[in-house]
């Protein structure tokens, strides 16, 4: 049983018809990473599934059909997403910004924990915890976003571009982090345009142009598919 | 000096109601993204509850005051419910939003005069009135009334109370959260209805408890809440919209400008001075004083 299975789903923008049938199936304990031009309808897909924006076809998640759940319900089953530019909570303390994404849950000693963890595994936040958000860079509200989100403790964890806009080197970090975080037990849906760095972390793939599914294989074999190569590798 | 001093202390009292009235409005507009016209209406029946319940209840002063802020919280939540909701969850809020709340304002003001009648009424006293004194300047003594003090008091609690909640309770981060990038919270899990309605609530409790302070000062009437509203509402300006810390800041100002003025120039000028000294500071720091501003990190 796939953990999150997506069939046909249709998304549209007024008339734009932002994504068209589209399918999707992420296995418990992979890293699937989703590569696609700007406007290919990447994020729309992440905000939908999150059910911010209105769908239909059918989702399922750990085998339960969530078309009619909200986005709290979504977040208490454990599917959550970081949302692309970060998006930290500016005026808010750096800790703030970790304890408001275990808003959803009840249990305080698990939150507990979950913070000491995303400290141990971003000792920068750890040293920053009382600075407001917005005065780390870049690469700091990257890691703050995704321990924000990690703080929800999700099976399933949405990431829209997190490499977006930072240098080279922490790039590099990122990309790391997301392999760390899937090693403890947090499947992985990564939404990219660095294909390269996406599809070398990931078991999987999937090619998205302008609302449809192009290409679906295996990491190894999209990244020396010539299609691929010359559309998102730089040749 | 001494008729400068004095005139700062009398202007504090006035100020505090005027910080209370611009919270309610900068948390309103900074979660909800509405400017709602009908605090200054709510800022009305709070000072005429206040009024019945002490004048026909005997009720003392504290339980009053609470009594008056309970009617404001549910007042401006059913202000919500009948006039916002339904343009939020129609996605219109934003552009329509306005009109509604002059429209609602409208109806409640009208309605009040047409219920009350225009006549202004004036609480029973409920605490002695004297004069204080603070301390001496020379020969001459810098007092305070035990009414301005009072309500002096009770706007610092209230202040208090509200820092706490907003800082020591997760409800109260996330509506600081919420005030920055609602959709984003909705990641987490937070029922934003849920928070706009404690948003409201505490606006509404807020601004009744200015008019509870206004009634002990001065004569009530219907159409109070108008230029009260407008003042409340500019002082959040003056803060930087969004900022709690600078409505207290903005409003305090203007009680002060204003109790200037009348001591200085005359009582007739009062509201126009302080208005072009809003205007003034506005045009040196357009975020207003405490507005916030960070760069864009890449």
């Amino acid at each position: 049983m796939a953990l999150l299975e997506v069939k046909g789903l249709n998304v549209f923008y007024g008339k734009i018809h932002a994504l068209k049938d589209l399918s999707l199936s992420i296995e418990e304990g992979e890293i699937v990473s989703l590569i696609g031009a700007n406007g290919a309808g990447k994020t729309t897909l992440l905000t939908s599934l999150m059910h911010q924006l209105p769908y239909t076809g059918s989702v399922s998640f750990q085998g339960k059909a969530i078309d009619q759940a909200g986005t709290r319900d979504i977040v208490k089953m454990g599917m959550t997403m970081v949302p692309e530019g970060r998006r930290v909570f500016v005026r808010t303390s750096v800790q703030d910004n970790l304890l408001l994404g275990a808003y959803s849950r009840k249990d305080k000693e698990g939150v507990k924990k979950d913070l000491d963890h995303i400290y141990e595994m971003f000792p920068r936040l750890l040293e920053r915890k009382n600075q407001l958000a917005g005065t780390l860079s870049g690469g700091e509200q990257q890691m703050l976003a995704m321990g924000r989100a990690l703080m929800s403790s999700p099976r399933l964890l949405l990431l829209d571009e997190p490499s977006m806009g930072l240098s080279p080197l922490l790039v590099d970090q990122i990309f790391d982090t997301v392999v760390n975080i899937n090693k403890t037990g947090t499947t992985i849906l990564l939404v990219e345009q660095n294909a390269n760095q996406a599809l070398r972390i990931a078991k999987r793939g999937y090619v998205i142009e302008t609302g449809e599914i192009v290409l679906s294989d295996s990491a190894d074999k999209l990244i020396v598919n010539p299609q691929v190569k010359e559309a998102y590798l730089g040749g | 000096m001494f008729v400068f001093l004095q005139q700062i202390i009398n202007g504090l009292a006035q100020g505090g109601i005027y910080s209370l009235i611009a919270i309610g409005w900068t948390t309103v507009f900074g979660i909800v993204g509405v400017i709602n016209w009908t605090h200054g209406e709510v800022y009305m029946l709070g000072a005429y509850v206040g009024y019945f319940v002490t004048t026909f209840l005997h009720l003392p002063l504290i339980p009053a005051l609470l009594v008056s802020m309970l009617a404001g919280m549910v007042i401006a939540v059913l202000v919500d419910e009948v006039g916002y909701r339904p343009l939020r969850k129609r996605g219109v809020l934003a552009a329509t939003g306005f009109i509604t709340a002059l429209g609602l304002s409208t109806i409640l003001r009208y309605s009040a005069s047409a219920a009350f009648t225009v006549n202004p009424r004036a609480y029973p006293e409920l605490i002695e009135q004297e004069l204080l004194t603070l301390f001496r300047v020379g020969d001459s003594a810098i007092t305070i009334s035990s009414l301005h003090l009072i309500i002096l008091i009770g706007t610092f609690v209230i202040m208090v109370a509200l820092e706490l909640f907003m800082k020591r309770t997760l409800t109260g981060k996330a509506m600081l959260a919420a005030s920055q990038d609602m959709q984003t919270l909705g990641l987490m899990g937070v029922n934003a209805e849920l928070l706009i309605k404690i948003t409201f609530a505490i606006s509404g409790a807020l601004g009744a408890a200015a008019g509870f302070f206004i009634g002990l000062l001065y004569a009530i009437d219907p159409i109070m809440g108008a230029l009260a509203g407008l003042k409340g509402w500019s002082c959040a300006i003056l803060g930087g919209i969004g900022s709690i810390a600078g409505s207290l800041v903005g409003g305090i100002l203007l009680g002060i400008a204003e109790s200037l003025t009348a001591g200085f120039i005359s009582t007739g000028y009062k509201d126009a001075i302080g208005f072009a000294i809003m205007i003034f500071i506005l045009l040196i720091k357009p975020s207003g004083l405490m507005g916030y501003k960070f760069e864009e990190k890449v």
